[in-house]
């Protein structure tokens, strides 16, 4: 049986993530009609959630496809978060040594950054910029174009940005084939089929099935875990700090004691390899104690502080251990095995993207109303040191002053939008909003986002889409 | 709309402790003003349907958080409040923090797992059931405290089929309530929760417990965002502010209940809200929780008068001491108060508690 397609497209990325929305965008400055198709509820479910929001001062090797695009991703993250109005900092990495033999170490690894061209300093007494760190620590290396980025943010104003800019998504939708015609692809999903003269495959854990749908099977995804743990309370550390590794792991940079945008400890990733199940998120009992221990060695009274979050992503590793960008056959484009530091990699990866297709054929003409500069949603706490602005949002717009979530003060005017907007799950609401998000996880605020839902008439709500049923209503 | 608004006391927080505290700033003849972020008054007791006085006198405002503190050690401290169409700008000499606590998340009980629906913690299980919602057919709840039982109870008696996992061994029936004793290391669901992994608290022996909510009622961690950008000294121990014997943190800004200390019972939570709001900067006096302590408040003295001194104990039943002081007396309940009359010449007073 043959059904004609739905719709017909020029590129179809596979794959919300955050490599598929810098496509997405990079894509929209020009005369195309493209498609994001997405498995998930929302954009930004896969590795990218389970990501810690480092951007990478550098990745090893510098010769390796991931290694050359960190750099240059790293150098464009300033004018990223600028653009979209996304909160970046360069808190700069500390890489500090403990032992003896990492204090010999140091000088030597140094001069190799140096010579590699890295903005890299010697720090000589680490203690006085970090004083709770180890009393064994006395060097460091520091590494001043490290930074954070809240990925969320990022997600939701990638996404914004991109529809903006005509960008069409299609969420909840799962592709189970590709069919090869004589003039691109047809893909087929379970909600019918799209037409796409060239199909970009960003689909993460899941980009060897795609690209084997497609005819080709180059590549494997050998999916790695990582556990984080977010802490409670007052920071103890005010950089991105790790212990120098004697030696390097190919398959890590081994985590360390890190910070969320906003300044929130954060801890790890450890890593799992082995993992048979493409959507096992799941965490080890061992895990907590494991991620602790090893960053007390950096900081100790980390032996005293509670954690408030623990959550799992997969990393796409692939066989080649780098990134697969590839265009092996004509209209099917392989963007795969993103693993760290993908986030960082990520717009400059979309630009390689562009340049690829550009030449293979695609014809890009530049749109004249692209909109560079995405227009952040209002949010009350940003506003609470200007008491004339609050008054002013309030008083246009009074749901703006009820105040739904006490942790990370959010209005019922946000949450309503972000629902209005189509963030129809739970765990959408909280990556969109900020609730769920702060000290009490949630205790407060679910029962108030769940009215608000059912006050919008939606009344079947999920935590994260089908099978993830959180309440039911009493009847009558 | 931009209201202005004076108060003697202003408490952040209806529950339990602020209305005790609202009581006191009464009977002292306070202009009191109380802001709260829920749609009433009562917090956690009301949620477990007990009934709560409120003191008319003192102005209520349902459904209004109070976002910002600005702390004026000279002389009046500033509030800005927020609720439906309303900004607040509140004045007042006092400002009592009563803004709770929160329940332990899964992670802090180290609890591994995927992160399915069907987990929630003790209060905001409380909440979806006052706000008219079920939370699913076959429940755990995992603690032993005296917010695991009430809950558990509730659940029973509105018709769940209930478990309490109790991690440090449980000894009373409760009625219709199956109790097991262990620890809950895993959970076990991808999307909504389909069991619990409960290890034995003894043998260590690995138990799959099939259930589809999990509820946590393992213990609190003080709410104080509101004096977060302060320059307040945090106790460790209690997870809020040091305070003195008044409970103040800093010049006429007072901690009480939940937002005081991780109370586990109510009774210390009501009674911490009895303040006699005077205020006495000087540190005099410091009071160390020691061996066998969980923590002590307050954890200063201004001057050395008579003051109530709450406790809470790493295991029960103990003796406390108070080496300084010669305080020998025994306590049955891992959690409590009292009163400590200081001798002039001490520098420091230790709490210690022995089996």
């Amino acid at each position: 049986m043959s059904i004609e397609p739905q719709e017909k497209v020029d590129v179809a990325i596979i794959g919300a993530g955050v490599v598929g929305l810098f496509i997405a965008r990079e894509l929209s400055r020009y005369e195309l009609k493209t498609m994001v198709i997405e498995k998930e509820p929302d954009a930004g479910w896969g590795a990218t959630k389970g990501n810690a929001g480092i951007i990478h001062a550098f990745q090893l090797p510098f010769n390796s496809l991931k290694g050359r695009l960190c750099l240059e991703g790293n150098k464009m993250y300033d004018e990223i978060s600028k653009e979209l109005e996304v909160p970046f900092k360069r808190l700069g990495l500390l890489l500090v040594s403990i032992n003896a033999l990492e204090s010999l170490m140091l000088p030597f690894v140094y001069l190799y950054f140096k010579l590699k061209g890295i903005e890299v300093h010697l720090i000589r007494n680490v203690r006085k910029i970090e004083p709770n760190l180890n009393e064994k620590a006395s060097m460091a290396l520091y590494f001043p174009t490290a930074g954070v980025v809240s990925v969320f943010d990022l997600v939701n104003a990638l996404v914004e940005n991109c529809r903006e800019n005509g960008v069409t998504f299609s969420f909840n939708r799962k592709v189970s084939g590709i069919e090869e015609k004589k003039e691109g692809y047809i893909i087929y999903t379970d909600k019918g089929s799209v037409e796409a003269s060239w199909v970009i495959n960003a689909a993460g854990v899941h980009a060897d099935e795609i690209s084997r749908m497609a005819g080709y099977g180059g590549f494997t995804i050998y999916p790695r875990k990582g556990t984080l743990l977010i802490l409670a309370g007052k920071r103890l550390y005010n950089h991105l700090l790790a212990e120098m590794p004697l030696k390097t792991d190919p398959k890590t940079k081994g985590g360390g004691a890190l910070l969320t945008f906003d300044g929130k400890m954060l801890l790890g990733p450890n890593l799992i390899e082995k993992v048979s199940d493409k959507e096992d998120k799941s965490s080890a009992p061992g895990d907590f104690d494991d991620i602790i221990k090893k960053y007390q060695r950096l900081i100790p009274a980390l032996a005293k502080v509670d954690p408030l979050v623990i959550y799992t992503g997969l990393r796409e590793a692939s066989n080649t251990n780098d990134f697969i960008i590839n265009i092996p056959k004509k209209g099917f484009m392989n963007v795969a095995g993103i693993q760290s530091p993908g986030l960082t990699a990520a717009p400059a990866i979309a630009r390689v993207v562009v340049k690829m297709l550009s030449e293979k054929g695609l014809i890009l003409k530049e749109k004249r109303d692209f909109v560079s500069q995405r227009k952040k949603r209002k949010k009350v706490k940003e506003l609470l040191d200007d008491i004339n602005a609050i008054e002013e949002l309030v008083g246009k717009e009074p749901d703006y002053g009820e105040i739904i979530c006490p942790c990370e003060l959010v209005s019922k005017a946000e949450i309503a939008n972000a629902i209005k907007e189509g963030h129809n799950t739970i765990d959408g609401i909280k990556f969109h909003t900020g609730s769920c998000m702060g000290e009490c996880q949630g205790s407060y605020c679910l029962v108030r986002i769940l009215d608000a839902f059912t006050e919008l008439g939606l009344k079947e709500v999920t935590k994260k889409g089908e099978g993830s049923w959180i309440v039911r209503r009493v009847e009558g | 709309m931009r209201v202005e608004l004076k108060g003697e006391v202003i408490i952040v927080g209806a529950g339990p402790s602020g209305i005790r505290t609202a009581w006191s700033a009464l009977e002292k003849g306070f202009k009191t003003i109380v802001f709260e972020w829920d749609e009433s008054f009562g917090g956690i007791k009301k949620l477990l349907g007990h009934s709560v006085k409120y003191p008319e006198e003192a102005k209520l405002f349902n459904k209004t958080t109070v976002v910002r503190l600005q702390y004026n050690p000279k002389g009046k401290h500033r509030l800005i409040a927020l609720a439906r169409g309303k900004v607040y700008e509140v004045e007042g000499e006092r400002v009592v923090v009563a803004t709770g606590s929160r329940d332990l998340t899964p992670a802090a009980v180290k609890i591994a797992g995927d992160r399915p629906s069907g987990i929630f913690t003790a209060t905001e299980a409380l909440r979806l059931i006052n706000g008219g919602y079920v939370i699913g057919n076959d429940v755990i709840v995992y603690g032993s405290n005296e917010m695991a039982i009430s809950l558990s109870v509730l659940l029973a008696s509105k018709g769940y089929a209930v478990r309490l996992v109790a991690p440090e061994g449980f000894h009373s029936t409760l009625k219709n309530v199956e109790v097991l004793s262990g620890l809950i290391t895993t959970v076990l669901g991808k999307r909504r929760v389909r069991g619990v992994v409960v290890k034995g608290l003894n043998e260590g022996n690995e138990v799959e417990e099939p259930c589809d909510t999990l509820i946590i009622s393992r213990g609190y961690k003080p709410m104080i965002k509101l004096i977060e950008g302060l320059k307040v000294n945090i106790d460790w121990r209690t997870g809020s502010a040091l305070v003195n014997e008044n409970f103040e943190a800093l010049k006429g800004i007072y901690l009480v209940g939940g937002s005081l200390a991780p109370f586990e019972l109510m009774e210390n939570v009501e009674k911490s809200g009895n303040l006699e709001f005077d205020t006495s900067l000087n540190h005099g006096i410091d009071i160390v929780a020691g061996k066998g302590l969980r923590f002590v408040v307050p954890q200063m003295l201004g001057s050395p008068k008579e003051f109530t001194l709450f406790y809470s104990l790493l295991k029960q039943p103990s003796r406390l001491f108070i080496p300084e002081e010669n305080i020998e007396i025994d306590v049955s309940k891992r959690e409590g108060y009292l009163s400590v009359r200081p001798s002039n010449n001490k520098k420091r007073l230790t709490v210690e508690a022995y089996e």
